[in-house]
């Protein structure tokens, strides 16, 4: 594979995105002997939605997952370059992956909600450290149910079972939970994949209500999701950055003529 | 008839035959001993202390030696189980140490009983001189209950899918708290049916406990850890060796079926938590 380093960069001094939370610097992955990234440079904007789009093992969930090092407890990973949040590098500046996992939240393609009641699964990232008081429980519960609009489904049966909810409702629920840690950013993986197309679009709308507070980085496979909710939008391919930029660019005026066909016809010759 | 006909008629007729064969060995033995049993089976034999070197009188104290050994025994096992379990399933990334993990426990699992015995007689008995004593036996039969636990425990904790770890760590639990708080939880069922599986082998076990923890009469409660005690196999095996004695040999009979009942009773509860504990820990 050869870098294509004149189209990939966005320029820092782009006026729109003047706030940089997290980017990439020469960043390779391998899972045993298999190249999976290649030499990326990215760059997402704080807060509004990053969607990552690109084919089928183009690295996209792998990039992801890499930010909050979610990948160390894969068998055979290996990384080289840096990526930066805040400053930080998360490959050396963080000792305690624990603090990085709770500034950088993440929620998996498949809802995974724990065998326990609703406001427990809630509270499951919080009450890891210290005891809470009821009040603060209740609080934080309520707080991050209404926040993924999950509170007037749930609010009469909090200490249900989680599993007995629609998987719509769990991957609701599964934001609300990562919410709860308080993080900085958070990082989807596909979100909507796995549940239905009305829970799918309760979901976008939710990620639009968040993207005020948070800087979100979502993997999809759906250029029409990407379309309705993107602000900006990076282009992988083969594990390569294609392209990248604001929505508006990408879509209607791309560099790039596989960025062209692949947001046009979800098709793409890498 | 074809060829293929045949053969799933010889197949089908096979296959019956041999559960027919287990079936009826394991309705005969029980048969046999329920048949026998029951001629000395009342409220007297069950609640009285031995007497006559185990010709008259019951078996009270040989029930209570039994259990002390294995409540003992499942107290010293559980955490050396459970701990042998994550870390084989969570710690070891190599392959050929995990390779070695595997190759100790089934070994553990293979040796003889006896062997047990011989190994508690002169490492703990003679060596280290503790006497016979009960708490050494239980020692011994919680190192016999030990792979049976560790391997049923690995696997509930080996089947949990990783997601539930990725989510986990996803919200900035650390390895311990990801064991403690997801593994843990709902891994705990095949711990407890190990261990009851266990607990129904190790209850009727002779051989390890016979020269070191075990005496034959005129024992009744231990008052201390190095105090042997009265059990029901070997008080079986010593009635058993009275063969002219009728009446010891009908205690025998009567002492076997108590076992045999508390046998039954480990192995129910197995099926029956193992049951209620998965649902519990898939709620």
């Amino acid at each position: 594979m050869t870098p294509t380093p004149l189209l990939k960069v966005v320029p820092v001094s782009e006026p729109e995105f003047a706030e940089w939370s997290v980017h990439s610097e020469d960043f390779n992955v391998w899972y045993r002997d298999a190249h999976i990234l290649n030499d990326i440079n990215v760059r997402f904007p704080a807060k509004g939605i990053t969607c990552i789009v690109g084919p089928s093992g183009s690295g996209k969930s792998t990039l992801i997952r890499s930010i909050n090092r979610i990948n160390d407890e894969v068998p055979g990973f290996l990384s080289r370059g840096s990526i930066s949040f805040n400053g930080k590098d998360v490959y050396t500046d963080y000792k305690d992956l624990t603090i990085l996992r709770t500034e950088i939240g993440m929620v998996f393609q498949k809802p995974c909600v724990f065998p326990k009641s609703i406001s427990e699964n809630v509270l499951f990232g919080v009450a890891k450290t210290r005891k809470l008081s009821r009040a603060e429980r209740l609080i934080l519960v309520e707080e991050n149910l209404r926040a993924v609009s999950l509170w007037k489904e749930v609010s009469y049966r909090l200490d249900d079972s989680a599993t007995s909810l629609s998987l719509g409702q769990q991957q609701r629920l599964c934001i609300a939970r990562t919410l709860a840690v308080k993080p900085k950013i958070l990082l989807l993986d596909e979100p909507t994949a796995s549940v239905d197309p009305v829970s799918g679009r309760a979901i976008e709308e939710l990620l639009l209500k968040l993207k005020k507070d948070y800087t979100i980085l979502l993997v999809t496979h759906d250029l029409q999701q990407t379309k309705r909710i993107a602000d900006h939008i990076v282009f992988l391919c083969d594990g390569e950055v294609i392209e990248q930029g604001d929505k508006a660019k990408m879509v209607t005026n791309p560099e790039h003529q596989k960025t062209k066909t692949y947001l046009s016809d979800s098709f793409c010759e890498c | 008839m074809s060829n293929r006909s045949i053969a799933n008629t010889a197949f089908v007729f096979l296959s019956r035959l041999a559960t027919g064969i287990c079936g009826f060995i394991l309705v005969f033995l029980i048969g046999v001993i329920v048949w026998n049993g029951m001629n000395s089976m009342n409220i007297q034999f069950l609640l009285s202390e031995a007497s006559n070197f185990g010709a008259s009188g019951g078996i009270l104290y040989q029930i209570v030696g039994s259990l002390l050994l294995v409540v003992m025994a499942s107290v010293l096992v559980m955490p050396v189980a459970i701990g042998t379990a994550l870390f084989k399933s969570e710690y070891i990334t190599s392959p050929a140490l995990f390779r070695l993990s595997s190759i100790l426990i089934y070994s553990l699992n293979g040796i003889p009983s006896v062997t047990f015995g011989i190994f508690g007689l002169i490492f703990f008995v003679n060596i280290l001189g503790t006497g016979i004593s009960w708490f050494v036996g239980s020692i011994i039969l919680a190192m016999m209950m030990l792979p049976t636990i560790v391997l049923t425990t690995y696997q509930s904790v080996n089947s949990i899918p990783s997601s539930y770890r990725e989510n986990a760590y996803a919200l900035g639990l650390n390895k311990w708290q990801v064991i403690v708080k997801v593994l843990l939880p709902q891994s705990f069922h095949g711990a407890v049916t190990g261990l009851l599986i266990a607990l129904a082998r190790a209850i009727g076990e002779t051989a390890p406990i016979m020269f070191i923890a075990t005496a034959f009469s005129g024992i009744t409660v231990p008052g201390s850890l190095f105090d042997p005690v009265v059990s029901l196999p070997t008080h079986i095996l010593a009635l058993a060796q009275q063969a002219t004695n009728e009446a010891a040999l009908q205690n025998a009979w009567g002492s076997s079926l108590v076992l045999l009942s508390l046998v039954l009773v480990f192995s129910v509860s197995a099926l029956l938590s193992r049951l209620r504990l998965k649902e519990i820990s898939q709620r």
